[in-house]
């Protein structure tokens, strides 16, 4: 009798240590896509056909479409990420198909970026790369307050969401000098139940629930958007958030481009009332062409959604993924799942 | 033969030289820091796939939270020994280990001393009823607003909670103050061990004594062992020391039993659910109170590391442990 083989779709090429976990697994067939760019979503729904895992990428958007295109033998989707806003939950939940996911093995990674977009924006490191580049500098020699901003220290930061990447966060500006922590998360005034870090009896500084999200704006001279894209955070910084923000406060986000709405964030910019911002996310990424209108705001830091791009926080996910994938098959308790 | 592989959750902070010479026998990894969550994931992640033995440093369980089944259940099948540092082991879970078949070690003796130490600090502390004075000649206030007597440890009766290595050297050093010795033990010990102290029964303890110390280990059985109902047997105005566990005293009962005078004074090292005190003990300055520093000097911490280090050495080397915690070990027929 032949042993039973699951059909696996990957829409990626993974990290080694992944690709060998995938390839030393006797139980599946997989299917690979094994161009350097986002699988074609033709690609997918055809090779989705009688598939019973998918392992993909947050350029692969979970839906009624690719459900129907598998069939009812899926049984698991294995997702390289920590947001699942590209998943559609509730179609999983009704087909009993699992989730996995990888919440922990990139927070370190993510947070080490927050700080960065942090400290370039507070100290127009945008501005001054890009003035160095254009041959800027014999123009611009030493003086007293040559692209001077503002201090990192006696700082209020203030988290839109305040899990996993928001603490670790937390817990790398407090060496900076920072004053105090406010937070919001989707219970508002309520203090945060887990505490990843363990750090916030013992932090030295206050780490606050904040009443609402005008308090976050008119509070922190460093705002860090830290939270999941649901329809009750699209466009939660907007035109009304940035007003209220100080003038020399910075915008950070690491978390998932709709949450900040990009044409309000330009004119604010453009206006003079917010200092600056330093981008990880951006909505309608990757589509930035060089005449976007964020590119031409000296204050605005852009790069490209590379939060988790670390080479071994990268390995860690695919294995984490692959794994999760495999368990979804076999039945068995996964590294990290979603409770759908 | 392939290398065998330990990991140290934590720091080692005064035998980083020792640990590291390891590696010439051992393939070494660390966990410094993260999270509980991060860690299980990392175990569930193959991570520590070919693990044979864990270094479990004194401030681990603020790393990983505590070794309880859950935790316990998704170490790697291939680890076969932790070694803790700490003379108290009530964060782990040993009948889960003992089930997965992992061997554990703590680390008594080192402890002894460093710890009866600060027992007798709390005790003349609390005899003195030294806490206001003390506070007000910091302050500059010499004598302060509410100078006291005291009482002298000579003649006064000590009962002893836990007669193990630290009880013992407890009442080495009251015997020296002048004290009369008197202990409860889980089994009374040889007449070598006892060294003149006299074994009496639990409430005979609690009801005879002038001065409790609590030296026993934190276990189900043990948890609030001391409550209102204990305290109600005690004679008035008993002092009460505790270097063990904070949970063996019910805290609150304690408050209650020093407003009535029923206690006349308290020295802690150790709270029920440290690092926070209960406010009725901060309130009450006939307290002489510590943060948990009972081993806290560079010697006993020392002594401490090179022990975990040395019960791993063994654990490698032999396949067994130097101090592995009693509940581990088979029961020896008394013949």
């Amino acid at each position: 009798m032949m042993s039973r083989k699951y059909n696996v779709v990957v829409t990626r090429q993974l990290p080694e240590a992944g690709q060998i976990l995938l390839q030393d697994a006797s139980d599946i067939e997989f299917v690979q896509w094994t161009e350097d760019r986002p699988c074609d979503r033709d690609w997918l729904l055809q090779h989705a056909k009688g598939a019973s895992g998918i392992l993909l990428m947050l350029t692969e958007k979970v839906n009624e479409e690719l459900i129907n295109a598998a069939g009812p033998q899926l049984k698991v989707i294995a997702s390289f990420s920590v947001g699942t806003d590209h998943v559609d939950r509730s179609i999983l939940k009704s087909h009993n198909i699992r989730l996995g996911y990888t919440p922990t093995a990139l927070t370190d990674a993510c947070a080490d970026l927050a700080v960065m977009l942090t400290l370039m924006s507070q100290r127009r490191g945008g501005e001054s790369l890009r003035k160095v580049l254009d041959g800027q500098w014999p123009q611009m020699p030493w003086s007293p307050l040559l692209l001077a901003g503002p201090p990192i220290r006696g700082a209020t930061v203030g988290f839109l969401g305040f899990g996993r990447i928001a603490q670790a966060t937390l817990k790398r500006l407090l060496p900076f000098g920072i004053a105090r922590a406010l937070y919001l998360t989707s219970r508002p005034r309520e203090r945060a139940r887990e505490h990843y870090i363990g750090l916030l009896d013992g932090s030295g500084i206050p780490v606050e629930p904040a009443q609402d999200w005008r308090e976050v704006a008119r509070e922190s001279d460093v705002v860090i958007v830290g939270c999941a894209l649901t329809p009750q955070t699209k466009h939660l910084v907007g035109p009304e958030f940035l007003a209220t923000m100080k003038k020399r406060a910075v915008l950070v986000n690491i978390a998932r481009g709709p949450i900040v709405d990009t044409d309000a964030l330009v004119k604010a910019l453009e206006e003079e009332q917010i200092f600056g911002a330093g981008l990880d996310v951006v909505e309608n990424e990757p589509n930035i062409p060089a005449d976007h209108a964020l590119l031409k705001q000296e204050r605005c830091i852009l790069v490209p959604h590379i939060g988790s791009a670390n080479t071994e926080t990268r390995e860690q996910m695919a294995t984490e993924s692959v794994r999760n994938l495999l368990a979804g098959l076999r039945g068995e308790n996964m590294v990290n799942e979603v409770v759908l | 033969m392939t290398q065998k592989s330990a990991l140290l959750i934590g720091g080692i902070a005064h035998i980083r030289k020792e640990w590291e010479e390891c590696s010439s026998f051992l393939k070494l990894s660390e966990y410094p820091d993260g999270s509980r969550e991060d860690f299980m994931s990392r175990c569930k992640n193959g991570e520590y796939s070919d693990l044979f033995a864990i270094y479990r440093s004194n401030e681990s369980t603020k790393v990983t939270g505590p070794f309880n089944k859950e935790l316990i259940d998704v170490l790697p099948s291939s680890l076969k020994f932790i070694c803790h540092n700490g003379a108290g082991y009530d964060n782990i879970d040993i009948d889960a280990c003992t089930r997965r078949g992992i061997q554990v070690a703590s680390t008594p003796v080192a402890v002894n001393d460093a710890t009866a130490d600060v027992a007798m600090f709390l005790m003349l502390g609390a005899l003195r009823r030294i806490t206001p004075s003390f506070q007000a000649v910091h302050q500059g206030k010499w004598k302060g607003s509410d100078p006291r007597l005291g009482h002298d440890p000579k003649n006064k009766v000590l009962g002893i909670l836990g007669m193990g290595g630290i009880g013992s050297a407890v009442a080495t050093r009251a015997k020296a103050f002048g004290m009369k010795v008197q202990y409860h033990n889980r089994s009374r010990l040889s007449e070598n061990e006892e060294q003149g102290a006299k074994y009496v029964g639990f409430e005979e303890l609690l009801k005879t004594s002038d001065v409790l110390s609590l030296n026993l280990s934190l276990n189900a059985s043990t948890r609030h062992i001391i409550s209102k109902e204990q305290f109600d047997m005690m004679k008035d105005g008993i002092i009460i020391v505790n270097t063990a566990r904070g949970p063996l005293i019910d805290e609150a009962a304690l408050v209650d039993a020093l407003k009535s005078g029923k206690v006349w004074s308290a020295g802690l090292d150790v709270f029920e659910e440290e690092p926070k005190i209960h406010p009725g003990l901060l309130n009450n300055n006939n307290v002489v109170l510590l943060p948990h520093m009972g081993t806290s000097t560079w010697e006993t911490q020392r002594d401490m590391e090179l022990l975990v280090l040395n019960n791993l050495k063994e654990a490698v080397k032999n396949g067994k442990l130097i101090t592995q915690v009693p509940e581990q070990k088979k029961a020896k027929a008394n013949i």
